[in-house]
């Protein structure tokens, strides 16, 4: 007996809620239907119809004419027996694969590239983003015929959903023996947003002839690029100059870069600061004899313009005020400048941001004496929402944003710069020891990142790390230790997984420290953190 | 009002004698329903039937009504089971349906006491069967039921005009043994596409009217001493033999013969299409069905007809049972007759197959190619050719590491999400706490970022599974029910028992106006006013009925710093029994979609409308996703980092936020990141609004040009950070 396969062409279409999977199979079925042929479809919902995926399964029959006889059409996807996945997500296409459906002898796999991220990779601390690259190869190696570009941005592009881009690929992919105006026909028949689904089948129709494989540009990798000035301002074309006079042609990029950030940050003198320290660091690798790529110095760079330009009241303030910023977010929402908007910014400044934004002195007296902090707090912090569209709420940030010049006075400058130049220190040191152990000590200042309690936890983490790394003295693999070491603090808020690798590199007493919530050691300031309930 | 509406294929119901049919498989039940004269129709919605009930309730006004059926969206599969009582004494074609096993673990106290008394009019339980993939609950059979209540269980051929013909076959074998019936629709059943040709309508040839006129009672239908043994007694020795009857005489069980005598397959009729399929991809049957061996297909699941068993078997040295799912009743069953009836046909079953999950046609392929390689000299005894999948390639196997699991989670702009964001910042503060959850959406909180939640023992049962831990602690167990599973029982078996024994604990009922997690049905608490139900009563007020005395509702959960306080509050409260807290908030899907016209048409009317949704600025969000551990909106999302300095992700605000403000209230109460913004785009401003901003655009825009002119840096626009 033989099989009919070529009679029946078997889909598999994964889509997410709200994707349009469901509207999708329809077209399919009443093209299909419209065409003389027997179509079949289902669907198994993930739980309900929330945000899981839901695979919709058919078959599509051709029956030979005067063949009364009805065919028999499964309802469930059979691994090697696939001759077409749709796939509205790339993950969603791994997936696929994964379960094989997708088998070189016979399926085109047609799947957009975009990524609807897993909750996994969204709540990490670190990047946990998926590699897009591995479902391309895999899709490469298995399909047939793979038809992937990002058709969520087309969708965009065309005022539609995800779906009728997928329909267009599938006509001009060419995977299915209808034509065009079948196709069509399917959407005008569905009967809603036909125009915008129209456009958006177009879209795919016509990138899907571009061929095979992803035909997405290629994805730029943001790169530091060289940055040359162009206004009037002496002190930074002598500041420029230096770079190139005084460091190797390998930093200048990196470093003219960090010179920019600072300046944006706050100015010419601190700027400068950047350069001297930054002159430190390579003087010293030059004496361990460096090779010619200076890789601490690249590293450093990076890491020191970054923390230099810490986020502090002002820099938010100044950020918000922004006119690139306004710009930036008319783009973002798709609003026209014209049109009545506001932008009601969350903020909620706690005692110890405000008083970081006082004088040094003051700042600290404040923090110290409790009248003085209840009434600072009562003024200036707590939960606010501010329009920076009306000037009642742009001025005041405007007025904070003004204050960069006096930012050096600052408490929050200070303490910045007590950790900065303890870190600096620790990394001289080091380098003349272990200097692969330096490199890693060098991107400890990324886990200083966020605000408030956030910036506190990291603050945290880097103080251990850094004093970690002084017991790691003589370990013979103090680097991968400490490598390790940076992982874990990426694992969790609650920094279990940092303690028990604490424990592990026998560094007991730092990982002690974690047990105590609250319980802050980072660097050189004394948080106020509000304690629990009993 | 139900997520999906079915009022334009509802009309389809109509369709008269001869005309073809088009449409999902719980449409074709609902139209079987119609064609068989039913009287009347109950049911608890849940997958895979939410469907069918939302298709009932949409066809009420469309056909039902003037067909004289009476539909009722019962309180619980409890309700509906006890609703088939009308069927005891009179003779009244009636039908329920709901999701098995769950509900019907629910219905079983009245399932055994209407299968003992027996039925005068035919009755079917419609069950959508949630076995195998896709399926949200335990992993269970439904057959169970069937068999020890005496409940004969019908598996139909998953294509549409077998479903529809055993629908109507239902209530005329339910009629001829005076039992009710089980009509079994697994999940891809009940939403395949398919067509048949449609019979007339009928309408009840006894009404429910007529029956209250002149009621009826007959002592020996009532489950009590002495009847209950006489019951017994009539299961076996007149309703079986009655029903076995029926279904030889109307071949309810199917035999496909093939050209292969020594062998043959029995198959439940729910794997037949799939059984097919397997052994087309082995080269013995075709794409219509044509097999080389034989096949007897189970329809009727429970009970087993012995004749036709062992006339299958004549002359065939072995059989292969395809029967789905565990235990394996129905192999034992034909085990013991073939054993009572001296047959030597070897039955195979759950040795060549697996003893659990779903028989997918990858799985079922792999047990004929064993029965068939150990039971015929000549079928598939070359392994090596026939292998169809092949190994897994490297590039396959990496992608076990990429792929990232995709748990179900809360929708965008949920009113639930900000509850357990409330919960999650108090349990920070307060150290963790011992919390039951139920079924419903709410039941995401189980599942990351939240991961709150320790059991969940069933529908509406959050209150009951911590009745245990009522006892002196300095922290009291939290229990949380969603509003579907407080009316379905939580009241009296949550809250009452809890007033009752005098706990301490602290219950969260989650009131989103709807039974969200089943598609949106209306509920008694529903706000929406329901003209065919009676809606907006209150459960604070239910509550405070059964002995309550702390209760607090919170209309508006996205008050994370409100929620935070009276959890707080619940939970450190001490001595006044069990605190209530209702957070009461629509369900977002529901709200949009009645939203969205009215809204359209007031910006038509020029009328003033504020839309708003949130954004984050790229410049301060450092990569560090604390909001997004709050919340796991979808909407709110990450980016790869565009500054080339910072490796770790940004979040991002995608197109599908809806503005709930989840986003900002977490900003807010647990200080947060400055980066959140709320957009506000207002649509038809009025004149002195437009003045007012254009008066305030021209000095922030002189003032920022001012301050770009000053730093000289307008030369480094383009440049990130």
């Amino acid at each position: 007996m033989s099989t009919n396969n070529k009679q029946r062409i078997n889909i598999a279409i994964t889509a997410m809620g709200g994707q349009g999977g469901g509207v999708l199979a329809d077209w399919i079925v009443g093209m299909a239907e419209a065409s003389g042929w027997v179509a079949q479809s289902t669907s198994v919902p993930g739980v309900a119809q929330r945000t899981g995926a839901t695979i919709y399964y058919l078959e599509l029959f051709q029956p030979i004419l005067g063949q009364s006889e009805k065919p028999v059409l499964s309802l469930s996807p059979a691994s090697g027996d696939v001759d077409l996945v749709i796939a509205a997500e790339l993950m969603e296409a791994g997936r696929a694969i994964q379960r094989g459906f997708v088998t070189p002898d016979r399926t085109t796999l047609i799947a957009s590239s975009h990524r609807a991220y897993a909750v996994a990779e969204k709540e990490a601390l670190g990047n946990a983003l998926a590699d897009p690259d591995v479902i391309h190869r895999a899709a490469d190696e298995m399909a047939q015929r793979y038809i992937s570009f990002d058709m969520a941005a087309l969708a965009t592009a065309t005022g539609s959903v995800v779906s009728a881009v997928l329909f267009g690929a599938l006509c001009g992919s060419g995977a299915l023996p209808f034509a065009r105006d079948s196709f069509e026909q399917a959407i005008r028949q569905g009967g809603v947003g036909v125009d915008a689904s129209l456009k958006a089948f177009a879209a795919g129709h016509d990138q899907a002839l571009l061929g095979d494989g992803c035909t997405d540009a290629p994805r730029a990798e943001p790169k530091v690029q060289q940055w040359t000035y162009k206004g009037q301002d002496a002190g930074i074309h002598q500041l420029l100059a230096r770079i190139e006079a005084d460091f190797p042609a390998e930093l200048v990029t990196t470093l003219s870069e960090g010179v920019r950030r600072l300046l944006d940050h706050t100015g010419l003198s601190y700027a400068r600061l950047y350069l001297d320290r930054m002159q430190q660091i390579l003087l010293l690798e030059q004496d361990q004899g460096a090779t010619a790529s200076y890789p601490l110095s690249q590293q450093a760079a990076a890491r020191l313009a970054v923390w230099m330009a810490y986020e502090d009241t002002i820099r938010v303030a100044e950020i918000k005020t922004r006119s690139r910023r306004f710009q930036g977010l008319y783009t973002e929402v798709g609003i026209d400048q014209q049109q009545v908007s506001y932008f009601r910014e969350y903020l909620h400044p706690r005692i110890e941001e405000v008083a970081e934004t006082l004088p040094a002195g003051l700042g600290r007296w404040v923090l110290k004496t409790r009248w003085a902090s209840v009434l600072m707090e009562k003024l200036f912090a707590g939960p606010k929402v501010v329009s920076t569209q009306s000037l009642r709420g742009f001025l005041p940030l405007y007025l904070v944003a003004r204050m960069k010049r006096w930012r050096h006075r600052t408490l929050r400058y200070a303490l910045e710069q007590a950790r900065i130049e303890d870190w600096l220190q620790l990394l001289v040191n080091v380098t003349r020891r272990d200097p692969s152990l330096a490199e890693e000590v060098a991107q400890l200042p990324s886990l200083i990142k966020g605000y408030g309690r956030t910036h506190e936890r990291g603050l945290r983490n880097f103080s251990l790390l850094c004093r970690a790394t002084e017991r790691l003295h003589g370990h013979p693999q103090a680097a991968a230790v400490l490598a390790e070491l940076h992982q874990a603090a990426l694992k969790s808020e609650s920094g279990s997984e940092l303690a028990a690798a604490l424990r592990e590199a026998g560094l007991e007493s730092l990982a002690a420290e974690l047990g105590a919530p609250g319980d802050q050691q980072a660097g050189a300031v004394q948080v106020m953190e509000p304690q629990p309930a009993p | 009002m139900a997520e999906r509406s079915f009022k334009k294929e509802v009309k389809k119901l109509h369709a008269g004698a001869g005309e073809t049919f088009e449409g999902e498989g719980i449409l074709a039940v609902t139209k079987a329903l119609l064609q068989s004269g039913v009287a009347y129709v109950g049911g608890y919605q849940g997958s895979p039937i939410s469907h069918l009930m939302d298709v009932l309730a949409d066809a009420k006004d469309e056909i039902l009504d003037e067909m004289g059926v009476h539909f009722e969206t019962s309180a619980s599969e409890a309700t509906a089971a006890a609703m088939l009582s009308a069927s005891v004494h009179y003779p009244l074609r009636g039908a329920v349906t709901w999701k098995s096993t769950v509900g019907t673990n629910v219905a079983s106290d009245a399932l055994a006491n209407l299968a003992s008394g027996g039925v005068t009019g035919g009755t079917v339980i419609v069950i959508g069967e949630d076995y195998g993939e896709g399926s949200s609950i335990m992993q269970e059979r439904t057959h169970a039921f069937a068999m020890k209540s005496h409940i004969w269980l019908l598996d139909p051929r998953p294509n549409l005009p077998s479903i529809v013909d055993a629908v109507e076959k239902s209530f005329e074998l339910s009629e001829a043994s005076n039992t009710p019936v089980m009509l079994q629709m697994r999940i891809r059943a009940c939403h395949v596409h398919g067509h048949f040709t449609a019979r007339d309508n009928v309408k009840p040839s006894f009404t429910l009217a007529e029956a209250l006129e002149n009621p009826k009672r007959d002592l020996s239908r009532i489950v009590l001493p002495p009847s209950t043994f006489i019951h017994e007694k009539e299961k076996l020795e007149q309703r079986l033999p009655a029903a076995i009857q029926f279904i030889k005489d109307n071949r309810l069980n199917e035999v496909f013969d093939g050209p292969r005598q020594d062998i043959g397959l029995v198959v439940q009729g729910g794997c037949y299409n799939t059984t097919i399929r397997a052994l087309e991809h082995l080269g013995l049957a075709d794409a219509y069905g044509n097999s080389e061996i034989p096949l007897y297909v189970l329809n009727v699941a429970f009970p087993l007809v012995d004749d036709e068993l062992l006339d299958f078997a004549r002359d065939k040295s072995a059989l292969l049972l395809i029967e789905e799912g565990g235990p394996e009743f129905i192999e034992h069953e034909i085990n013991s007759i073939f054993a009572r009836a001296g047959c030597k046909t070897q039955l195979q079953g759950k040795a060549l197959l697996p003893r659990y999950g779903e028989y997918t046609c990858d799985v079922i392929k792999g047990g004929l190619r064993q029965f068939l390689q150990q039971h015929t000299q000549d079928l598939l005894q070359d392994e090596v050719a026939l292998k169809l999948v092949p190994s897994k390639p490297l590039s396959v196997e990496a992608l076990d590491a990429a792929v990232p699991a995709r748990p179900a989670g809360f929708c965008t702009g949920c009113p639930e999400r900000p509850v357990f964001s409330a919960l999650k910042q108090l349990q920070r503060e307060q150290g963790d706490f011992h919390i039951s959850c139920d079924i419903g959406c709410h039941l995401f909180s189980i599942l990351p970022p939240f991961n709150l939640g320790a059991t969940t023992m069933g529908y509406g049962l959050g209150g009951a599974s911590s009745s245990a831990f009522n006892v002196p602690s300095t922290k009291p167990a939290i229990s949380i029910m969603g509003d579907g599973g407080f009316w379905h029982n939580g009241l009296t078996s949550g809250i009452g028992n809890s007033v009752f024994n005098k706990s301490d604990g602290v219950n969260l009922i989650i009131d989103n106006a709807y039974t969200a997690a089943t598609g949106g049905q209306d509920i008694l608490s529903s706000k929406a006013d329901n003209p065919e139900r009676s809606t907006q009563h209150s459960i604070a007020r239910a509550v405070e009925g059964v002995g309550v005395n702390w209760v607090r509702t919170l209309t508006r959960t996205y008050d994370v710093k409100a929620m935070k306080q009276a959890l707080k509050e619940a939970v450190t409260t001490k001595g006044v029994g069990p605190k209530v807290i209702v957070a009461q908030s629509e369900c977002m899907l529901n709200r949009q979609r009645r939203e969205k016209r009215e809204r359209r048409k007031e910006i038509q009317d020029g009328q003033r409308v504020v839309e708003s949704r949130f954004a984050i600025d790229g410049d301060t969000c450092t990569g560090d996703r604390a909001c997004i551990r709050l919340s796991g909106c979808p909407s709110l999302t990450v980016k790869p980092n565009p500054d080339p300095w910072r490796s770790d992700p940004v979040t991002h605000i995608d197109n599908s936020c809806v503005g709930c403000g989840l986003c900002g209230e977490n900003v807010h109460a647990d200080i947060l990141c400055p980066s959140f913004v709320r957009v506000e785009v207002v649509r038809n401003a009025g004149w002195l609004e437009r003045q007012r901003r254009r008066l305030s655009q021209a000095i922030i825009g002189w003032l920022q040009q001012r301050a770009v002119k000053r730093q000289e840096l307008d030369l480094l626009e383009g440049v990130s950070r």
